[in-house]
């Protein structure tokens, strides 16, 4: 077989996928190589992208929230206060800048006052010997922040309430984690009290980047199904700490 | 008056704040809608539009006008958000998980998005055209971000006659298209 570049019609079902997001990490990383020195491949996604871009104008637009455009703004203004980890912390405490955001879950103006919050709580986990692996800030529906979650990439979880959580009577507060969606949520326990504790879940898999946890309101003793069914008192996705 | 997309995207790329507003303004709402059809939940949607309005901030100075249009551009980056966040395996609520029948769910999407589709629109005639089971596996894949797995256990068939179902029905697309 002769080499046919030039010829868009070599790329035309790589840039399919490619559009389409079919492509696993490592594809889509070489196509997009290959896009750098193929002007066919190039023409080849403007093509198939635009053409089918028509589906996705004509779908009637939401209302954003409110909220939306002011969480987007406060992270163009203050890059530095958008990553939950040490070194983020670190640096606000520098001034420095040239952070690298990654906290989608910074909403709102709630942004800059919860810093401080979080800092502490962030504070208090670095005194203690173990690394936490991952950290997620759990928040509620209305994005404020709820609680903190350290997987130690074993069975272990701490959780750090950030304020108080109104526990009625005959309630309690259970800890969830989503391995995958073939598992399905899993329980990590229950929170004795609201206040920094140490949880030993089931074997699983070691937990992820962008893995889900979440905490809900439980009758006394726990979930009687083995899967949520109150409300969602807070839940974030697991982010990678730079420590 | 239209958008000068090109010219907002340069805007950001300056750092213009009121250039990200004006497209903000302009498809903020629709870019919800096209990520809640891949993530389902209207938060992520949201939170799928914030991060990727930071991503047009920060990367405008890199639009590529070969690569399409620079609106093409902007939903790109939108659905591969999107995706990323779906294919982290958090599509599924947690306390959904039980009930959600996320099947039907993907077919009602894809069912929707294309009845939205203008009667006049050249890209709907020709999606009419194509075989069925091709056009759903091409939609099922833009519209809902399904994977060819996923595609193939929707459809009910293996997975190399949805990678080829999928090809299939964007080659007859451009053929109707040309």
């Amino acid at each position: 077989m002769t080499m046919a570049a030039g010829n868009s019609g070599d790329f035309e079902d790589l840039a399919g996928e490619y559009v389409l997001g079919l492509l696993d990490d490592e594809a889509r990383a070489r196509f997009e190589t290959l896009l750098d020195t193929e002007p066919a491949a190039r023409a080849a996604v403007a093509r198939q992208r635009d053409q089918l871009l028509e589906i996705d104008l004509a779908a009637p637009a939401e209302v954003p929230s409110a909220g939306l455009w002011p969480a987007i703004e406060t992270q163009l203004q203050a890059p530095d206060t958008t990553v939950a980890s040490l070194s983020a912390h670190r640096r606000m405490r520098t001034a420095s800048s040239a952070a690298s955001a990654t906290a989608s879950f910074w909403r709102g103006f709630a942004a800059a006052a919860i810093v401080a919050m979080i800092g502490s709580a962030l504070a208090w986990t670095y005194v203690t010997p173990a690394a936490p692996r991952l950290i997620v800030v759990l928040l509620d529906d209305e994005a404020k922040p709820v609680s903190i979650v350290e997987a130690f990439g074993d069975e272990r979880i701490r959780v750090v309430p950030l304020g108080t959580i109104d526990v009625p009577a005959g309630k309690t507060l259970e800890v969830w984690t989503l391995p995958d969606k073939t598992t399905g949520p899993v329980s990590m326990g229950l929170l004795e009290s609201v206040s920094a504790s140490v949880l030993t879940g089931p074997a699983l898999p070691e937990p992820k980047p962008e893995q889900l946890y979440e905490i809900t309101l439980e009758p006394a003793g726990g979930s009687p199904t083995g899967r949520p069914t109150g409300p969602i008192i807070g839940k974030g996705f697991a982010k990678v700490p730079q420590i | 008056m239209e958008l000068d997309y090109v010219a907002a995207l340069e805007g950001c790329a300056r750092g213009e704040k009121q250039a990200l507003r004006q497209l903000y303004d302009a498809e903020a709402g629709r870019l919800i809608a096209v990520a809640q059809r891949i993530v389902r939940r209207r938060e992520l949607a949201e939170e799928v539009v914030q991060d990727a309005f930071i991503q047009v901030w920060r990367k405008a100075a890199t639009f590529d006008p070969a690569l399409g249009s620079a609106r093409g551009w902007i939903y790109a980056i939108v659905r591969n958000r999107a995706l990323n966040v779906v294919r982290d395996g958090s599509r599924e609520d947690l306390v959904d998980a039980d009930t959600l029948d996320a099947a039907r769910e993907g077919q009602g999407v894809v069912a929707d998005a294309y009845e939205k589709l203008g009667q006049g629109s050249r890209l709907r005639d020709c999606l009419e055209v194509i075989d069925k089971e091709k056009r759903e596996s091409v939609l099922l894949a833009y519209v809902a971000g399904y994977t060819h797995g996923e595609i193939a256990g929707q459809l009910g068939v293996p997975l190399g006659t949805a990678k080829s179902w999928v090809r299939r029905g964007l080659a007859a697309l451009k053929d109707c298209m040309a």
